[in-house]
């Protein structure tokens, strides 16, 4: 099982790309993160995820705009595999 | 775990929706005017007949719907929830309403009283509605273009707002004389600055969002708004100084700036992602071609210092392009909102474990039907065709131009009334369980 989920919603017209998102995320496997691509930073995401007690962190993608991973705030192997995407790509 | 919407920084749906509907019944209440009054009132500009038409189109249709919109997309796109937002709404609509009914009235009944009653009324709904969204504006943290834009047009709306009064205070037998100079003064701010400095700051986010384009240009994000503002006041200044070379100047540049966010709007547009047919793709295509065409007689007749066709490009500006831009948004934003505030009630009966109460809600392209949606299309097109043809000659084009508006508009109504009674319906199910 891959530890990363990809959901490109950069070609979506609103609200599909929030709706799949939380789709998305509500489906993640312990130990598994969902990374997100966008075109645009979906602030209207943010509540909704902190809602459902869901982390994220943004950061501008490379194919995309914007990439936002998303994990389950009670998941420490998921919220360290980001960690670890986070601190390569402070290195980098 | 379920993930459920929030509405946090969305009003209810009553606040916007309240303004959005009613909207195209001052536009069709417009239409059978012309209908009744007849060519007669395109004799001049100055006709009361006229002034109460287009005062029905620019309040009572665009400021309507466009205070409507200003609620909602304020607190969604700038991230500033709106205190008490249903009480001020219902003030903010109901006196704006009064006012509107009040102001056309007056002129076609030339009723002193009338317009007191009209300037209170619309006096109250600006003051409270500028006082609330500019004070929401510059708490919010956004830098995006769209705020410094929207700030703009709201100090635009405050002087267009301002002179109306003043002018309209001729009206009320109460010793004040006409001020008849100012009238283009008025018209220049609510129109260049109110209208089209609101239009730009919605499309600068609408447009990409919605429609799945790029951005616009950062240059063009940054100064077009400001060039269009400072125009404004150029134009203002001829008043004071009237130098000729000035007013040349600012008529040249401002006709550039419509033709500038015309073609970019469109150029946008033709290069975006998903290249699927779309009812408010074609509303915005027709938009910019009206102003584009509009900006294109402006800078002619600037530049060969010809007389301005006064009625078709009025014509051009407020039904092609205000008109138009926003009735392609109401088919957006009415069955995005309708479809947000259902999956939110569907989704937290769904967290209370409650699903047996849940009800289907439709795909967002389903609640206003694209059939109906695109005959509206083509009788607001066809509307804007004859309307145009009738400045011209009015004698053949007057009676057919104002049957097919009011039909347009009737339609547009029927169709907003549609989708918000298929809400309330939804809503009574949901409540029944």
């Amino acid at each position: 099982m891959s530890r990363e989920v990809l959901l490109d919603v950069s070609d979506l017209e609103p609200p599909e790309p929030l709706v799949q998102t939380l789709d998305a995320a509500e489906q993640l496997q312990p130990g598994q993160y969902l990374r997100m691509l966008h075109r645009r930073e979906p602030y209207p995401l943010y509540s909704n995820l902190e809602a459902s007690h869901f982390r994220y962190y943004t950061r501008p993608g490379t194919s995309t705009a914007v990439e936002v991973f998303i994990w389950s705030e009670n998941d420490a192997e998921a919220a360290s595999a980001v960690q670890a995407i986070i601190d390569a790509s402070h290195d980098h | 775990m379920n993930a459920s919407l929030s509405l946090q920084q969305s009003p209810a749906f009553s606040v916007p929706a309240r303004f959005l509907v009613s909207a195209p019944l001052f536009s069709l209440s417009a239409a059978l005017l012309m209908l009744y009054y007849g060519p007669q009132m395109i004799s001049d500009r100055w006709t009361p007949e006229l002034l109460a038409v287009t005062h029905l189109l620019t309040l009572g249709f665009f400021a309507m719907s466009m205070f409507g919109a200003m609620l909602q997309l304020i607190p969604v796109l700038m991230g500033v929830v709106i205190p008490q937002a249903v009480f001020f709404s219902r003030i903010i609509y109901a006196a704006l309403f009064i006012g509107c009914i009040s102001l056309a009235s007056g002129w076609l009944t030339h009723t002193p009283l009338l317009f007191i009653i009209a300037l209170i009324s619309l006096g109250v709904s600006f003051c409270i509605f500028l006082l609330l969204a500019s004070e929401r504006l510059l708490r919010s943290k956004s830098r995006h273009a769209t705020r410094s834009m929207m700030l703009l047009a709201l100090f635009a709306l405050l002087v267009t707002a301002g002179l109306g009064i003043y002018l309209a205070l001729a009206y009320t037998d109460q010793g004040f004389t006409l001020a008849r100079l100012l009238t283009d003064l008025h018209l220049s701010w609510g129109l260049f600055g109110w209208v089209l400095l609101l239009i730009i700051a919605v499309a600068y986010q609408v447009i990409p969002m919605f429609q799945i384009t790029d951005e616009y240009p950062a240059l063009h994000q940054r100064w077009l708004g400001w060039l269009v503002f400072a125009i404004l006041l150029m134009l203002t200044a001829t008043y004071v100084w009237p130098l000729g070379i000035l007013k040349t100047v600012a008529s040249t540049l401002l006709a550039i700036c419509m033709l500038v966010f015309a073609l970019t709007t469109l150029w946008l547009l033709h290069r975006r992602r998903r290249q699927l047919p779309d009812l408010t793709l074609n509303f915005w295509r027709l938009a910019m071609l009206s102003l584009g065409l509009l900006a294109l007689i402006w800078l002619v007749a600037t530049v060969f210092t010809i007389q301005l066709p006064t009625l078709f490009t009025g014509v051009l500006f407020v039904h092609g392009f205000a008109m138009t831009t926003v009735s392609g948004m109401m088919y957006k934003i009415v069955p995005f909102l309708i479809w947000l505030h259902l999956s939110t009630q569907n989704k937290n009966l769904r967290d209370q474990g409650a699903r047996e109460a849940q009800v289907k809600v439709p795909h967002m392209r389903k609640i206003i039907p694209e059939v109906p949606g695109q005959w509206q299309f083509r009788l607001h097109l066809a509307s804007l065709l004859l309307l145009l043809a009738a400045t011209l000659w009015p004698l053949w084009f007057f009676y057919p131009a104002a049957l097919l508006f009011a039909i347009a508009q009737a339609a547009l109504l029927f169709n907003l009334l549609k989708a918000a009674g298929f809400y309330r319906q939804t809503i009574a199910e949901l409540a029944s369980h």
